[in-house]
């Protein structure tokens, strides 16, 4: 069955505790790129494919548990953190230095573009390298565009810790645009 | 020119939102899901051990209880009191610490009755209605 594509996350979720599989598929598609930037981001480098997977494999293993407090994505992100440490702890993976990093395009202009390059590079690799409590807060706030109270719910934490993170984070990271 | 504090966290976010973009553009949306389902049709999820199937040796220990109480009472001639007095038969009603008393009621003390009477007291409003509908349909 195709599901609609302006279907909400939780008649998407409800649909899957039904036994539609399609549901579950329509919600690992919208998800995905949203949930591997995050993961790209916190470092995950040559591992993300098989992250994101494994991410989305523990998220539909724990939905019946999902109480819906958080927001979906907020949720998987925080599990994919989860699965990004588990995966560095088994692997003692190490994070790629800025040169072997596949960074974005900065913008059109050559100039403008390397200066991106750059920043983003720096910016990438301070990521990181934050604590990641910090770094998760400060993705799901600044990339993903989540709000305190959700990130709070999903982080199992309260908005006044996320707040807190939020900002040693960004103190921390401004030092890259100096 | 220098950036103001703000100017400079919105600078930040602006390019924390680019952040990982290539290395998503690289992964294919469809796969991802084709793969994950085919994984969980291959691994589907543990049952909690509060599910149903897991209640079952349960269940069966408290009837057991409960059937070795009756057994008592009636053998070694305890009052004569109809069994509808001495265990309403609606449990379902019962909430988890009216139920122990129940079973603290029969007065078997075995070890068996301590760990279920432990068991049940753990047990959520859920966990326990799932018991009683186990113990009902075992007796049905």
């Amino acid at each position: 069955m195709v599901r609609e594509p302006d279907e909400s996350d939780a008649a998407l979720i409800a649909a899957w505790r039904r036994g539609e599989e399609a549901a579950g598929s329509a919600l690992v598609r919208r998800h995905t790129d949203a949930l591997a930037r995050f993961l790209a981001a916190s470092g995950a480098g040559e591992d993300l494919e098989d992250l994101v997977q494994e991410t989305f494999f523990r998220a539909f293993r724990k939905l019946d548990g999902f109480r819906g407090t958080a927001a979906f994505r907020t949720w998987l992100m925080a599990i994919g953190s989860n699965a990004l440490k588990d995966m560095r702890r088994r692997h003692k993976a190490v994070v790629l230095p800025i040169d072997e990093r596949d960074v974005p395009d900065g913008g059109a202009d050559p100039h403008d573009g390397a200066v991106e390059r750059d920043l983003l590079a720096r910016l990438q690799e301070q990521v990181s390298r934050l604590p990641p409590k910090q770094r998760d807060v400060f993705l799901m706030r600044a990339q993903q565009g989540a709000e305190y109270d959700e990130i709070a719910k999903a982080l199992n934490t309260s908005v006044g810790a996320a707040r807190v993170h939020y900002h040693q984070a960004v103190k921390r990271l401004k030092a890259v645009l100096q | 020119m220098a950036h103001q504090p703000q100017d400079s966290e919105a600078r930040l976010e602006q390019l924390a939102q680019r952040l990982g973009q290539r290395e998503a553009d690289g992964i294919d949306p469809q796969k991802v899901a084709w793969r994950v389902m085919a994984r969980l049709r291959q691994e589907p999820a543990r049952r909690p051990w509060w599910s149903a199937a897991r209640l079952v040796p349960l269940a069966a220990a408290a009837t057991i209880v409960l059937a070795a109480g009756f057994g008592l009472v009636q053998v070694i001639g305890g009052p004569d009191v109809p069994v509808e007095q001495v265990l309403p038969v609606d449990v379902a009603d019962l909430e988890a610490e009216q139920l122990e008393e129940v079973l603290d009621s029969l007065s078997v003390e075995t070890p068996v009755a301590e760990l279920v009477t432990v068991g049940l007291y753990d047990l959520s409003e859920n966990e326990l209605e799932q018991l009683l509908q186990s113990m009902d349909s075992m007796e049905g």
